[in-house]
């Protein structure tokens, strides 16, 4: 605490407002949120930047320059069809992100509306839909994903579709559960008494109140849909070739794994860690600063 | 009994029953219960938990918790049938003509918004005036509730203010609308005494100048004597004795009544604070006849097999009881009470 009973401002030098105040403070005792946090903007001003970071085309073949190891001249190797690994481990960020991205704002979208309705009306509507969930959700969400893209083809947007698809219930269902306490409070009984109509009161008055579990989870669930992404491309069923994409990347290494050519698999591999443990770490610090009470020390 | 058509009455209530159908059974928690509320008065309305105070008033405003229903009755305000309203115009109702204090203001208000926004929401609502003309407006309510530096305080979300001022900015939310009927749910619970005192004297000062009618909701009798002109005292879902404030704490009729008013506390009497003996009936399983007669210290054969119906039991004052109807000979002593003295 501050020594000569100035007024404690967190450490920080600032005029800034109150709110941020304490977010930055919260930040400052929370190492691992500080690194998720910079690791995740660092990969977005990678995705940024990308054409100004690559030092090759990421789709021009070189037929004279394949299965180099990583050098001065290409940083990460080059593949069977002499791609620039480098170039296309930095070009995979945006296709990586934007799915991430993407896929939790389109499972938010249709997964927190929904969520509200049905914890505010809760009865046979409620019922129905949440048995339907539970039978989606017993089903291998990573088999659904490869059934749903075998069947409809390969693209971006579909693999955003399928991962929002998948992870939807989710934010539903924590939102639901937000609902079915927060409707019972003072201030909803007290914003109804005024005249405020269901609509009015679910949208403005109640789900904004049930936010907060659902945006410490979204950035468990960009991780995990960069894990599927890359799952599907793995075996085949993701991004199309040649857009770069890290699951597609390792893919294309498996066989120089085995004869020496081990940098094919392994940087986009270590990328796409990094970029999971990056959400990951965020995540867990956004549920700390969201629920003081399971704040550590 | 109060009748509809007098005049000064603003809110008529006429054998309002509402019921609760729950697993174990009904439960009755407002009886056949009718009131009138005068305009320019305060009237409490009391009684223990659980007695039906605030059943009664989400009933008139017609917002009962599932699985709670208005199973009949009336609900007159200012002339006008409420029973009769669809949803929207009931929607039109509240915030505009009927206002609600609640108890625990912290928790009665939004925690993602700035007060000042709360306010100025109601006003829009009401008005439909612009957004900067209901801000100011606002910031002048907070003013009016005696919230000091409203303009400052208007940006506060509630997490930042104390429980008093919280409910100092609830009073200006309700007062804002100008509502017709101010329905105050226990507004002073865990309030310091100087706050309650100031919060009281508001909403005194504004049903006043409003000729505003207000129905004042507590299970404080002191508050009561301080408050109101009228007052209704409830037991089991039912109105036990209204009439003026004056007169029933002069001459209390009902054995319940008189129960309640000897086991407030004297400063100015050195004797020990008597207690009505037993709680409030099981609610689904009530007692036959007078609910009361299991507590009460006259209860005869008769209060167990037949309920009392209301009658007259002074000026403008009415009661049920059956030694106040004459159906049973017997004295009620106000002493009997405090022969149940701890």
């Amino acid at each position: 605490m501050s020594a000569q009973g100035t007024p404690l401002k967190f450490g920080l030098d600032t005029d800034l407002p109150p709110g941020l105040q304490r977010f930055l403070y919260q930040l400052r005792r929370n190492w691992s949120t500080l690194i998720g946090i910079a690791i995740v903007l660092f990969f977005v001003l990678i995705a940024i930047f990308a054409p100004l970071l690559a030092t090759h085309d990421p789709v021009a073949t070189n037929l004279d320059e394949q299965f180099q190891p990583p050098s001065s001249r290409h940083f990460f190797g080059t593949d069977e069809v002499g791609w620039d690994i480098y170039s296309r481990v930095i070009y995979a960020t945006r296709v990586d992100f934007l799915i991430a991205i993407a896929s939790v704002l389109l499972a938010i979208a249709i997964g927190v509306p929904l969520g509200g309705l049905t914890g505010y009306f809760s009865g046979r509507f409620d019922d129905i839909l949440m048995r339907i969930l539970d039978a989606f959700q017993a089903f291998p969400p990573l088999i659904l994903a490869m059934a749903v893209v075998a069947a409809l083809g390969r693209s971006i947007w579909l693999v955003i579709a399928v991962i929002a698809f998948i992870n939807f219930p989710s934010y539903l269902r924590v939102v639901r559960a937000e609902m079915k306490s927060k409707k019972e409070s003072f201030y909803a009984e007290a914003a109804r008494s005024v005249g405020n109509p269901s609509h009015r009161l679910i949208f403005r008055h109640l789900i904004p109140n049930c936010l907060d579990p659902v945006l410490a989870q979204a950035p468990l669930n960009a991780g995990w849909a960069i894990l599927v992404a890359a799952s599907l491309s793995f075996i085949g069923l993701g991004v199309p070739i040649p857009t770069p994409e890290w699951g597609s990347m390792i893919n294309d290494g498996v066989g120089g794994i085995v004869s020496g050519e081990w940098w094919i698999s392994f940087f986009p591999g270590l990328t796409a860690m990094l970029a999971v443990l990056g959400f990951n770490l965020l995540s867990e610090g956004l549920r700390d600063i969201f629920d003081p009470k399971r704040m550590e020390s | 009994m109060v009748q509809p058509g007098r005049p000064d009455t603003l809110l008529g209530v006429m054998g309002l029953h509402t019921y609760f159908y729950t697993y174990e059974g009904i439960v009755k928690a407002v009886n056949s219960v009718s009131f009138g509320l005068n305009r320019g008065e305060i009237t409490g309305l009391v009684g223990e938990s659980g007695s039906g105070k605030s059943v009664t008033a989400q009933s008139i405003i017609q917002l009962v918790k599932a699985p709670g229903k208005i199973v009949s009755g009336e609900v007159w305000l200012d002339g006008e049938d409420l029973m009769s309203f669809s949803r929207d115009e009931m929607q039109a109702v509240r915030g505009r003509k009927i206002s609600m204090i609640f108890q625990e203001p912290r928790a009665a208000l939004n925690p993602l918004f700035t007060v000042g926004d709360q306010i100025s929401r109601v006003i829009q609502l009401r008005e439909g005036c612009a957004r900067s003309i209901a801000e100011s407006r606002a910031v002048e309510m907070m003013r009016a509730v005696e919230i000091a530096d409203p303009e400052r305080r208007a940006g506060a979300y509630p997490h930042e203010l104390s429980g008093g001022m919280c409910q100092r900015v609830m009073v200006a939310m309700a007062l804002s609308a100008n509502p017709l009927l101010l329905i105050a749910d226990e507004p002073t619970t865990g309030l310091d005494v100087t706050v309650q005192a100031q919060v009281l004297d508001l909403i005194r000062a504004r049903v006043r100048s409003a000729g505003s009618a207000c129905l004042f909701i507590t299970h404080d009798l002191g508050v009561v004597a301080e408050l109101c002109e009228r007052v209704i005292v409830m037991y089991a879902g039912r109105v036990v004795e209204q009439g003026p404030v004056s007169e029933i704490f002069a001459r209390p009729r009902h054995p319940y009544t008189q129960g309640l008013i000897a086991s407030t506390l004297r400063v100015d009497i050195d004797k020990p604070i008597s207690t009505i003996p037993g709680t409030v009936p099981d609610a689904v399983h009530l007692p036959s006849g007078c609910a009361f007669h299991p507590r009460c210290p006259f209860a005869e054969d008769l209060c167990q097999q037949e309920e009392p119906p209301m009658v007259e039991a002074g000026q403008d004052h009415v009661t049920r009881c059956h030694i106040v109807s004459g159906r049973i000979k017997k004295d009620m002593i106000a002493e009997a009470w405090e022969l149940e003295s701890v």
